[in-house]
C-alpha cells in the first residue's frame, strides 16, 4: 500500500490575508486612498501647490477658475488651490492632534472605570451626564472663549469635552469583555489587573473605539473649520479650511469658488475618514473575516 | 486495589473545606448557594462534585479561589496546605490563583482570548508565574500542547483560538492551566460543551495529567456518568448542602442517600426504544425558599415529618463514608461490609 501525499496548504502570513481582504472592499481601498493622498499633501504641500498660498498677485483678482488658476483667485490674486492645498497641513494636523488625546485620556479612562465599577464609575456617570447635557459645539465654543482663540487652546477644549465621549464608549466595551469567560480565566489564572485590563480586556474592546476614532477625525475637522469660521481656531492669513470658507462668504454671489473650493475638501477628507472607518469596522471584527 | 485505596489514605490533605457557606444578596435575608459544605481533598485525589443545575458546585468551586468577590460572601474555612484561604485579600489571593490551583471551564469556546495567538496565552502563564527565560518558555509551551495531545505543536503555537476546535480548545485551555503545575486544578464541567467521543479523551487526558503530576482534582460535573469515568471520590451536592461523600465504586453501588439514588437512576441505559427516560420528579427549590430542613425532602419519595422538620447533618458511616439523610437506603451495617 502506498501512502497517499497530500500537498501542504499555501501558507499565507495573517498580513497578507488582512491585505486580501482590504484590498476586496472599494469602500476601504477609496478611504485609505483618500487619506494617504491627504496624508502627502499635508506633509509636502509645496510639492502640489503652484503658487505661494500667502503671494498677492494685484493683477488676477477674483478671478474664476481657468487653466492657470484651477481653483480660482481670491480678492487678493491668491491662488485657491495653492491655499487649499496648503491648508491640508493646518486641518489634517486638527484631525490628529483634536482627538489622538481624547482618545488616550478617554480609553484608559474607561478601561478602568469600566473594570473596577463601583464609586469610581458612579462619579464618572455623573459626569458623562454633566458633559452631554450641553450641546458638542457649545461647550467648545465656551472653552475657547475663555481660553482665548487659538489652535492650541482648540485642542485643549475639543479634548476636555471629547474624551468623555471615548470614555464612555471604552467602558461599555470593557464592561461587554469583562463578562466574557476569558476574562474570568485571566483571573482565575491569577494575572494582576493591569494585565487583566490592559493586555487581555482593552485589545478586545478597542475595534469600535478606534472605529470611532475614524469618523470622529473627520469630525474633528468640521469642527476645527467651524471654529476657523468663526474666528476662534486657526487664525487668518493661515491657511485653513474654516478661515478660507469665511474669507469668501462677503463674495460668495459674485466668487462663490473662493468658499466652495475648501468646503469641497473637508467634503472629500471627511468621506476619507468615514469609509475608512466603516470599513475598518468590518475588518477588525473576527467574525467578519 | 485495596492497596492503593491504603495508600490514597495515606497521602496528605491539601484541601479541607469547614462549613463554607456562600451567601448572596442583603445579608439580612440572604441567599444561601452553598450550606455548611465540608470535605476533604488528598493529593493526586479526583473528586467529583455531582448536582443538577443550581445545587452549588460551581459556587463551591469559585468559593476556593474568591472569585465570588466582591457580590457574594463566603464563611468558613477553606484551608489550602493548612491556610485559610477566606479571608485572604485579592492580592494574597492572586500568588495562589494561577500558580498553586487552576481553573478551567465550561465552556472552551470562549474562555480563551480570542486576539491572541495560543502560545502566547500559554507562555503568558509561564512568565506570571515561574523564572524561565523566553527560549525554555516557548520550549515548554510546546511540550505542554504535545502533552495535552494538539498535534504538531510546535506548528500551532503561533494559532488564533478561532483555529481550534472545541476539544482542541479545551485541551489549549487545560495546556494553559497546567503550565505552571498547579497542585489542585478545579475543573467547572470542562467537557459539557463537549461531544461524547471528545469528552472521553479530555476525562482521560485530565486522569493522567492528575497521575503524572501528582495534582488533585476537583471536578464538577452533573453527569455520573463522567464522575463512573475517571474520579476517585464522589461528592454528592442538593440545594447548597452534601448529601454523600464516599469513594466512587461504592457510591455507585451502593447508593445511601435517596437523591443519589435517584440521579443513577436517572442515567439513560439500554431500555425498550420509547420508554420513558427517568426523571426525579419535582423540581430543585429556588434559593429564595429553601427550607431550613431537609431541601431534598419534597422530591424525596422515602420523606417524613422528621425531614421536614430537622435538618439531617453529615455523619460519618462507615470508613471515608459521610451520608446526611434521616432514612438512608441502606443500614449502617450493608454501607460498612457491602
Amino acid at each position: 500500500m502506498t501512502t497517499l501525499e497530500f500537498p501542504a496548504p499555501p501558507q499565507r502570513s495573517r498580513l497578507s490575508a488582512f491585505l486580501g481582504l482590504a484590498l476586496r472592499r472599494p469602500a476601504f481601498l477609496i478611504g485609505t486612498g483618500i487619506i494617504a493622498a491627504s496624508l502627502l499633501i499635508a506633509l509636502m504641500p509645496g510639492l502640489f501647490a503652484p503658487y505661494d498660498p500667502l503671494a498677492f498677485d494685484m493683477g488676477a483678482i477674483q478671478q474664476g477658475p481657468s487653466l492657470s488658476h484651477p481653483f480660482g483667485t481670491d480678492g487678493f490674486g491668491r491662488d485657491i488651490l495653492s491655499r487649499v492645498l496648503w491648508a491640508y497641513r493646518v486641518d489634517m494636523q486638527m484631525a490628529f492632534f483634536a482627538t489622538v488625546f481624547a482618545l488616550m485620556i478617554g480609553v484608559t479612562t474607561g478601561a478602568l472605570v469600566g473594570y473596577y465599577g463601583g464609586i469610581a464609575d458612579m462619579i464618572f456617570g455623573r459626569l458623562v451626564d454633566a458633559v452631554i447635557t450641553f450641546p458638542f459645539l457649545v461647550l467648545v465654543i465656551a472653552i475657547v472663549a475663555v481660553l482665548g482663540p487659538g489652535l492650541v487652546n482648540m485642542y485643549v477644549a475639543i479634548t476636555a469635552v471629547n474624551w468623555v465621549y471615548y470614555a464612555r464608549l471604552t467602558r461599555a466595551e470593557i464592561m461587554a469583555q469583562k463578562a466574557q469567560d476569558y476574562a474570568a480565566a485571566a483571573r482565575v489564572l491569577g494575572y494582576s489587573d493591569g494585565r487583566i485590563i490592559f493586555r487581555h480586556l482593552l485589545p478586545n474592546a478597542l475595534g469600535p473605539v478606534i472605529v470611532y476614532w475614524m469618523t470622529d477625525m473627520a469630525l474633528a475637522i468640521l469642527l476645527g473649520s467651524s471654529l476657523g469660521y468663526l474666528g476662534l481656531g486657526a487664525q487668518p492669513p493661515a491657511a485653513e479650511w474654516g478661515v478660507l470658507i469665511a474669507e469668501g462668504r462677503n463674495f460668495i454671489m459674485t466668487a462663490w469658488w473662493i468658499s466652495l473650493m475648501p468646503g469641497l475638501a473637508i467634503v472629500l477628507t471627511g468621506l476619507g475618514f468615514s469609509l475608512m472607518g466603516d470599513s475598518l469596522a468590518d475588518l477588525l471584527r473576527p467574525k467578519g473575516r | 486495589m485495596s492497596d492503593t485505596k491504603f495508600e490514597a489514605a495515606d497521602r496528605p490533605v491539601m484541601l479541607e473545606i469547614r462549613n463554607l457557606i456562600t451567601s448572596f444578596g442583603p445579608p439580612e435575608r440572604p441567599l444561601v448557594a452553598v450550606d455548611r459544605l465540608s470535605l476533604k481533598l488528598r493529593q493526586g485525589e479526583i473528586l467529583g462534585l455531582v448536582g443538577e443545575s443550581g445545587s452549588g458546585k460551581s459556587i463551591t468551586l469559585r468559593s476556593i479561589l474568591g472569585l465570588i468577590r466582591p457580590r457574594g460572601r463566603v464563611s468558613g474555612e477553606i484551608l489550602w496546605k493548612g491556610r485559610d484561604l477566606v479571608p485572604l485579600s485579592e492580592r494574597a489571593l492572586g500568588d495562589i490563583r494561577g500558580k498553586e490551583i487552576a481553573m478551567i471551564f465550561q465552556e472552551p469556546m470562549t474562555s480563551l482570548n480570542p486576539l491572541l495567538p495560543v502560545g502566547i496565552q500559554i507562555t503568558e502563564n509561564l512568565a506570571a508565574h515561574t523564572d524561565l527565560d523566553a527560549a525554555s518558555r516557548r520550549r515548554e509551551a510546546i511540550t505542554l500542547l504535545d502533552r495535552v495531545g494538539i498535534p504538531g505543536a510546535a506548528a500551532r503555537l503561533g494559532d488564533f483560538p478561532h483555529e481550534f476546535s472545541g476539544g482542541m480548545r479545551q485541551r489549549v485551555m487545560i495546556a494553559i492551566a497546567l503550565a505552571s503545575r498547579p497542585a489542585l486544578l478545579l475543573a467547572d464541567e470542562p467537557t459539557t460543551a463537549l461531544d461524547v467521543t471528545i469528552q472521553d479523551q479530555i476525562l482521560r487526558l485530565l486522569q493522567s495529567l492528575a497521575g503524572e503530576f501528582g495534582m488533585s482534582v476537583i471536578l464538577v460535573t452533573h453527569d455520573m456518568g463522567v464522575v463512573a469515568a475517571c474520579c476517585d471520590n464522589v461528592a454528592v451536592m442538593y440545594g447548597g448542602r452534601l448529601c454523600e461523600i464516599g469513594s466512587t465504586d461504592t457510591v455507585i453501588e451502593r447508593p445511601a442517600h435517596p437523591y443519589t439514588e435517584g440521579l443513577l437512576h436517572s442515567i439513560p441505559r439500554g431500555g425498550a426504544p420509547r420508554t420513558p427516560l427517568y426523571s426525579i420528579p419535582g423540581l430543585p427549590s429556588g434559593l429564595a425558599d429553601r427550607p431550613a430542613a431537609c431541601a431534598f425532602a419534597s422530591r424525596c419519595p422515602a420523606a417524613t415529618q422528621l425531614c421536614r422538620e430537622t435538618l439531617p447533618l453529615p455523619t460519618e458511616v462507615a470508613a471515608g463514608r459521610m451520608l446526611a439523610c434521616h432514612h438512608p437506603r441502606r443500614t449502617a451495617e450493608e454501607l460498612r461490609h457491602g
